[in-house]
């Protein structure tokens, strides 16, 4: 029984006992700035080869062989399909991201984003990177957790009457995407140490040989067969590290130090859009409350 | 929550029949709530070929026009950052040979963009997309990236006849 209860408790305090608000929110700024990227360095430039009349691939097109005719959310069906329209949606988008780096009216501008950027993937999900898959399944979180990620560092809080309101809140979305960030390594550590390249250390030098992921210079020091090796059989041991050591206290800011580290080397040698920087700002979940609390005491914000 | 890693681990089951019978179930849930998801990338294996994409546009009197999609490693870092919906367009859509039932409909997209009366060769009479790859060499021959080939070999995947429209 006290097995049991010992489960229980924890569970309960896992989902629900109330902590920091400042991991949640600091999280909120780095990943609306990686979004705002996105948006503007990424879908803007070639905006209109992929949405509205003058696509290459019509929406009727993806919406027959994509979703077989299926229902799916998407807001742009109802605009018409000229490319004001179209590109107006787009800076709608851009907005209300700016409104949630903000933290402005959160409870209302983080779902709406979740919407608008549903409509976005839904119409045109043939060029999505995992990237946006990731930021996708991250605000349905945050949009379900009315408004704690703008509790503070958010220009809600300024306005606030009630400035002694708690910085504490239920941790439950906070949760959803911290496991969502080790199910990923999870499942892409699974199905890596099924791959016999990645188990004979030849995987890093298969991907740096693809031209089509080159970003900058790769150092001539890593070009061998002994780095390839070293490379691939450290990215297995980093990736399974993080699944569980990220939840250690002991462990956690060394593992903070190592995933950061990891992701800004493959941010540089891949060009794989922002996901590496998605999963970068993620780590401020990882990082203790009390650290945060020290930085803005006092600070009104 | 324990709903929401369900639907997760069914999405990123290896494919099989298992995997399809359960996606049957929770397809209307994945598709309402985009809980779409996919985390293998570069694994178990990865791709070993190098590739580009272009496409051969012939004129009514025989003239002729290449069409080459961006190549990233060929452009300046920061534009390399700002053409990645393109590449993941051209690389891992238009490329695939599973996603072919596209291919008519882009093929009118280059017809439609080239329909202008003052357009030099006359109405377009045929779009061929042609894929050029080179095999990435071995771990077994380690190849450094500056000594990779430069060689390509075409193959022409579609050809689409416009007076047949197909």
């Amino acid at each position: 029984m006290d097995g049991k209860r010992r489960v229980a408790d924890y569970w309960i305090k896992f989902w629900f006992e109330p902590v920091s608000a400042y991991p949640l929110a600091a999280f909120r700024v780095g990943f609306g700035l990686v979004m705002m990227a996105n948006l503007l360095g990424q879908y803007l430039p070639h905006y209109l080869s992929f949405y509205g009349d003058g696509a290459m691939v019509s929406a009727d097109a993806i919406y027959a062989h994509r979703w077989l005719n299926l229902p799916v959310f998407d807001l742009l069906f109802f605009l018409p399909s000229d490319s004001h329209s179209q590109l107006g949606f787009l800076y709608a988008t851009i907005f209300l991201n700016l409104l949630f780096i903000l933290g402005l009216g959160t409870r209302l501008s983080t779902p709406l984003l979740f919407l608008f950027l549903l409509s976005l993937h839904n119409h045109c999900p043939i060029i999505l990177h995992a990237g946006d898959n990731y930021s996708r399944l991250v605000l349905l979180f945050l949009s379900l957790s009315g408004g704690a990620c703008g509790r503070v560092l958010s220009i809600d809080r300024m306005l606030s009457k009630n400035k002694e309101q708690s910085a504490l809140i239920e941790p439950v979305a906070m949760r959803m995407i911290q496991l969502q960030f080790c199910f990923i390594y999870l499942i892409n550590w699974l199905y890596k140490i099924c791959g016999p390249i990645w188990l004979e250390g030849s995987a890093v030098y298969y991907a740096t040989r693809l031209t089509q992921y080159w970003r900058f210079d790769y150092p001539a020091s890593l070009d061998n067969a002994l780095a390839s090796r070293l490379l691939t059989w450290s990215t297995l041991v980093v990736e399974a590290a993080l699944v569980f050591l990220l939840w250690i206290p002991r462990t956690r800011n060394l593992m903070i130090i190592i995933g950061i580290s990891f992701h800004l080397f493959l941010d540089l040698t891949f060009n794989l859009g922002v996901f590496e920087w998605f999963f970068i700002v993620t780590f401020l979940l990882f990082v203790d409350g009390s650290f945060y609390e020290k930085v803005f005491r006092n600070k009104e914000i | 929550m324990v709903g929401y890693f369900a639907i997760a681990s069914i999405q990123v089951l290896p494919d099989g029949r298992l995997k399809e019978g359960m996606l049957g179930y929770v397809e209307p849930v994945i598709s309402a709530f985009g809980l779409r998801q996919r985390w293998n990338l570069f694994a178990p294996d990865l791709i070993r070929v190098n590739q580009y994409s272009t496409c051969l546009i012939t004129f009514a009197d025989g003239s002729l026009m290449l069409y080459e999609w961006p190549r990233l490693e060929k452009k300046p870092v920061a534009e390399r950052f700002a053409d990645q919906k393109v590449r993941r367009f051209v690389t891992e859509f238009l490329a695939r040979p599973r996603y072919k039932d596209y291919w008519p409909g882009i093929a009118q997209f280059f017809v439609a963009a080239r329909e202008n009366p003052g357009q030099k060769g006359g109405k377009v009479s045929k779009v061929e997309f042609i894929f050029n790859f080179a095999p990435v060499p071995g771990f077994e021959n380690y190849t450094s990236r500056e000594a990779l080939t430069d060689a390509y070999r075409r193959d022409t995947v579609f050809v689409y006849d416009v007076r047949d429209g197909r």
